[in-house]
């Protein structure tokens, strides 16, 4: 049973608290893409695949990546801020049209552009944390292989991230040193990117040129600083907290046999970007 | 050996000659020093061939190491604000400046679709191709998949975390809250596309005018005209055990069928489906409907195991037929149908020592009770859901036809209950526009009729009843016929973080309530033994609810007032009586969030309340063959203050979790039950005037620890409850106590990939004082699990179970073992499961209980060793 996701679902509500957020504005936007998120919560279950779309805002220093969802979610939380919190609660959630955030995507991650800086901001449970990193990547070019990727020449590359091998397909044409999650330091867009096992695939799917000065926001908050197996270990206490209170056996009618099948599972469901 | 030093010294050179380094510096033409410019170092003669690449610091500046041995090399710009610049030079240490000339380059606008979700408006498209696998049984298992979805083990579905509102199938309400049996069964083969509804308000007049934050389904199908049947069959030993469902479902555009069959006698209770309970907003609904029991025997199952495949003697069927036809684009008409029928059976071994006035007798019973099950529940609802009206009208009859049979020492005592029910409710639900505002009126009104009656033999309370001769049989004659009828209204005001709601509601109900009893046929005269009641009940109640809701702070306060009439007529006794009473319920709870990782709860309520009017039966009624009660002339009066305080602890980062909480109440009453004992283990009870309190304290602290690299959790928990009250026996008054202290050890480790083990330890200690006795007992559980999972069509289980308890000097062992495995062959329709229950063959289950004057040992006769083959298969 996907429990999973009701879990997520909350962890997505939870972190939806209208009036607590305060934002500052880093950046104006002038490109924003999309890429599509394809991931395997469980690395041996083929059908653990989830798919989220996910958005590369790209400002003049900084850019921002993070759930497709947040940027209309933010923008409306400012746009309500003088609202009844209820009732702007519910004009957001109906515009955010169902595509909500999965718990494996709960993050921002703030990358800048003349540095290999990179900011990854989140709640784990209700605490709010960042892990700041240093990730200079070392990539190996292979200039002969080339894909098309929406009509643009793709040159592979390929480098490495905690324990995992990736191979990037980027453009030289779209002349911007970005890419998904932590990934950048190409001559060019990453349109395409996947680790070799393929339990994480990004692809590129839109672009659009902003120029009607639209803010990047970030939320302002006291975080803590975790490293990022702190960070990886955290996630894992606080989904497992969930699971409890879901799974109670107060509020639960499901044998106990369903209840330990679907703990296995959200046991295996384990599959993280990066490794520990 | 002079061609390899050649050779080598050859390398070094060209090695050499093969990394340049080349730095340089960008400068913009209009002074600026471009920064993050994309330097590629490519072949003179293609731009394509990068051989490396830079980006410029934040002076402009960029350093490049090359490896190649071509003789020049080209060196290109890239960026979004300077004109690509190329220039060529020669593959050799050098510095270099390039001038960029500021220049603003567009990308176009880059897009592409194939993503499998789509949304207008409200509503969010999922393609059931993107999302279904081959494993897939049912619509259920791809809505699982699908985002922000997931389903539990009963079929219900969740959205975000919250059960949906509705479950439409082509936009109809076929089965409402049972719509588990469509999701659980339905094909995903069949289905197109599955919709949801976001913020949908079901109530078509209020849609745009009032927010409605709930989610609801709509299920597409493939084909206008669908059928769809799914089966489930299984077999086992001892001959004969089976269990089967059979599912056939019609859908088309003015008409939809879905129909059920099951039966099992594995021990898988049936009766849940055929009454669901459903909760909403954290109450049971449909609560008043229940079937009311004035006389029964009473179960010997044992409470303490969940596992209701253990001890579950059934011989169950349910036939559930749900039929829809759609009137016009607004109204339609719907029939729901369910029978269930059961035959269970039950065997124990019960002894009794009691403890009355410093004597101890023990009183040894063999029970064998059966009860048979039958009942109807049909539903004919009428709805009607226009832009300016919306009436939902539901008419429901229920009628149950039970009996249960208690045969005591191989027919030493016979007892036989009837128990019939019958019950006519229409709900009425209508909205109105009036101009702009809108009018909610709610009635509700049932009927009901329980003509129940006990049969004793041979007859009992020889003393009282036949002048202390033996006699052939008594029977106790109960019955109740009400009316009931319920009006109500509310409204809720929302201001920032505040809330402000008002319910108004009024209620009345008309009693008849008889009871009397017959020797051997012929009733007996006696007004003591009889009882005719009739009494008029009217409450009128509002309740204001204020909450105030911030990211840390949660406030309820709770005000509810209620004015109660009652106007009694007795006419055998003087339990008569006319009154009004105002009772006040309030309530207050405050949760509060501090520093991330501590949440505190605290919550203060306050009630009184009234007892039953049922408990004025002043003339006497046979409960049981060992008890006869009187009731009291007035209505019991009840105070309740209650405080709870919980303090939770979560750390994610550390893995540590930890709560403890504090609960006390107090109950004060105004009558006391007093128990007079006749001899050979007969009572007989009366009410008697007297204030007394109930006082129970109650601790509980857990604590865990998750080990993340080994996903490993171990959990401590530990608990305590006093209790301390007052009984009456023999017309004197006691002071009784117990204590329950329990500690239990979780461990769950899934350290390795095909593998999950549990293990869990319960340890209780109940101790019980009363003035004559002190019993106490201790229980040990130990429960030991192992999941393995080799592939994804296999799966095995073993469960191994030890339990010992002990009492004085004696101590009980029991041993349960269990066995299951489950295979479904990739990209078939089938899917196969063994399972061996009761490895051990436990034969009986002990438990212990006590009360004011007794301490009881129930043996109870548990399913023996059975081994089932199931097989599921889908058309």
């Amino acid at each position: 049973m996907k429990k999973l996701h009701i879990l997520l679902s909350l962890f997505a509500l939870s972190t939806l608290n209208i009036n607590s957020q305060t934002y500052k504005v880093i950046d104006t936007l002038e490109y924003l893409a999309t890429y599509s998120y394809e991931f395997l919560t469980d690395s041996t279950n083929k059908s653990s695949i989830k798919f989220q779309e996910m958005h590369l805002l790209m400002g003049q220093n900084q850019s921002v990546f993070q759930h497709s969802s947040k940027i209309l979610i933010d923008s409306l939380i400012i746009a309500y801020k003088d609202e009844d919190p209820k009732v702007a609660f519910l004009k957001i959630m109906s515009m955010s049209n169902g595509n909500r955030c999965s718990l494996f995507t709960q993050y921002r991650i703030v990358k800048h552009k003349t540095s290999f800086n990179t900011e990854l901001y989140e709640k784990v449970g209700k605490l709010p944390i960042v892990v700041k990193e240093n990730n200079k990547l070392n990539w190996q070019l292979f200039p002969k292989d080339t894909i098309k990727i929406l009509g643009f020449t793709c040159y592979k590359a390929t480098t490495q991230l905690s324990g995992r091998k990736y191979t990037a397909w980027y453009t030289s044409e779209i002349p911007i040193n970005d890419g998904p999650y932590k990934f950048k330091g190409l001559p060019g867009l990453i349109m395409k990117l996947s680790d070799n096992t393929n339990s994480h695939c990004f692809e590129l799917t839109s672009l659009t040129p902003f120029k009607n000065c639209m803010p990047i926001y970030l939320t302002k908050e006291n975080y803590k600083e975790l490293s990022q197996e702190e960070y990886n270990n955290a996630k894992k206490v606080d989904l497992l907290n969930k699971m409890k209170r879901y799974t109670n056996p107060a509020n639960s009618s499901a044998s106990p046999e369903k209840l330990a099948r679907m703990e296995a599972r959200m046991q295996r469901e384990n599959n993280y970007i990066e490794k520990y | 050996m002079r061609i390899p030093v050649i050779f080598i010294l050859l390398a070094l050179q060209l090695n050499t000659f093969a990394q340049t380094n080349i730095t340089g510096s960008l400068v913009s033409t209009d002074g600026e020093k471009p920064q993050g410019i994309s330097i590629l170092v490519h072949e003179k003669k293609s731009k394509n061939n990068i051989i490396t690449f830079a980006f410029s610091d934040d002076n402009g500046k960029f350093t490049v190491d090359i490896n190649s041995t071509l003789d020049s090399i080209g060196i290109s710009t890239r960026s979004l604000s300077y004109r690509d610049t190329t220039i060529y030079l020669a593959n050799k240490n050098q510095h270099t400046q390039l001038k960029l000339i500021p220049q603003v380059n567009h990308i176009k606008e880059v897009n592409v679709k194939g993503i499998p979700i789509t949304t207008k408006e409200d509503t969010t498209t999922y393609m059931v191709g993107s999302f279904e696998k081959e494993s897939d049984e049912s619509i259920g298992d791809v809505i699982a998949r699908m985002p922000g979805f997931d389903v539990d083990t009963k079929g219900k579905v969740y959205y975000q975390g919250k059960e949906i509102d509705k479950y439409y199938i082509e936009g109809l309400d076929l089965l409402e809250r049972r719509y588990a049996i469509a999701n659980k069964n339905l094909s995903n083969k069949a289905v197109g596309s599955v919709e949801v509804l976001h913020n949908h308000q079901p109530i078509k007049m209020l849609r745009n005018k009032f927010f409605n934050d709930g989610t609801s389904l709509n299920i597409k199908l493939k084909k206008k005209y669908t059928t769809t049947t799914r089966a489930q069959g299984s077999i086992g030993l001892p001959f004969l055990k089976y269990s089967a469902n059979v599912t056939p479902m019609l859908f088309s555009p003015k008409n939809q069928m879905i129909a059920s069959w099951q039966s099992n006698n594995t021990g898988n209770d049936l009766s849940t489906q055929h009454h669901p309970f459903m909760f909403s907003n954290n109450e049971i609904d449909n609560f008043d409907n229940t079937k009311t029991e004035l006389l029964s025997i009473s179960s010997m199952a044992p409470q303490t195991i969940s596992n209701q495949q253990r001890y579950l003697l059934n011989n169950a069927n349910l036939l559930s037929y749900n039929y829809l036809t759609k009137i016009n684009e607004d109204a339609q008409f719907k029939t729901n149908i369910s029978y269930y029928n059961d035959f269970i059976e039950e065997d124990a071994k019960v002894s009794t020592t009691y403890y009355i006035d410093s004597d101890t007798t023990y009183l040894e019973e063999i029970t064998d009770n059966n009860f048979t099950k039958n009942s109807v529940i049909s539903d004919f609802t009428y709805t009607l859901n226009g832009s300016e009206k919306y009436i939902n009208n539901k008419l429901r009859f229920e009628n149950y036809w039970d009996n249960s049979r208690q045969n005591i020492n191989s027919s030493e005592q016979n007892e036989k209950a009837y128990i019939p029910f019958l019950s006519v409710a229409n709900e009425f639900d209508l909205y109105q526009m009036i101009g702009k505002q809108f009018i909610n009126f709610k009635a509700f009104i049932d009927y009901n009729h329980a003509p129940q009656k006990m049969r004793y033999q041979p007859g009992v309370f020889e003393d009282y009843l036949n002048s202390g001769e033996d006699y052939s049989e008594a029977m106790q004659l109960f019955s109740q016929d009400e009316i009931r009828t319920k009006v109500s209204a509310s409204f809720t005001f929302k201001r920032k973080d505040w809330s402000f709601s008002t319910e108004l509601e009024n209620d009345y109900s008309y009693a008849d309530l008889q009871s009397s009893i017959k020797k051997e046929g012929i009733s007996i005269a006696t007004d003591s033994l009889k009882n005719k009641l009739q009494w008029h009940n009217g409450e009128a109640f509002i309740n204001e609810v204020i909450k105030y809701e911030s990211p840390n702070l949660k406030l309820r306060f709770s005000i509810p007032f209620s004015l109660v009439y009652y106007n009694i007529n007795d006419q055998y006794h003087n339990a008569g009586d006319h009154f009004n009473q105002f009772l006040f319920k309030p309530y207050a709870s405050a949760n509060w969030t501090f520093k991330y990782y501590w949440t505190s709860s605290t919550s203060l309520s306050y009630r009184k309340q009234l007892g039953n009017v049922e408990d004025l039966t002043l003339g006497y009624i046979i409960n049981d063959y060992q008890s006869l009660n009187q009731g009291s002339t007035n209505i019991e009066q009840n105070e309740n203050i209650s405080i709870s305080s919980k303090l939770e602890y979560k750390n994610p980062l550390s893995g540590w979790l930890a709560n403890a909480s504090y609960k006390y109440k107090l109950t004060s009453k105004d009558i006391i039950s007093n128990q007079i004992s006749l001899g050979d283990y007969i009572w007989q009870s009366e009410s008697v005037y007297l204030n007394n309190d109930k006082t129970v304290h109650n601790a509980n602290g857990t604590i865990s620890y998750f080990m993340s690299k080994w996903q490993t959790s171990v959990e401590l928990k530990s608990g305590y409850t006093y209790n301390d009250y007052q009984y009456m026996l023999n017309d004197v008054l006691y002071n009784t106590h117990s204590n329950v202290s329990s500690a239990e050890f979780n461990f769950n480790c899934g350290a390795w990939r095909k593998f999950l083990i549990k293990y869990s330890y319960n340890y209780t200690a109940t101790q019980q004082t009363t003035s004559q006795s002190t019993s106490k007992y201790d229980k040990n559980e130990h429960t030991a699990s192992l999941f393995y999972y080799p592939n994804k069509q296999l799966w095995f289980n073993i469960n191994y179970e030890y339990n010992n308890i002990t009492y004085s000097s004696s101590e009980i062992e029991t041993y349960f073992g269990d066995f299951a495995c489950s295979y479904k062959p990739n990209k078939s329709k089938f899917n196969y499961k063994l399972e061996l229950r009761n490895i051990f063959n436990a034969e009986t289950l002990t438990q212990y209980s006590t009360s004011d004057i007794s301490f009881i040992e129930n043996i109870y006769y548990l399913r023996k060793r059975e081994l089932l083959f199931k097989v599921s298969y889908r058309f």
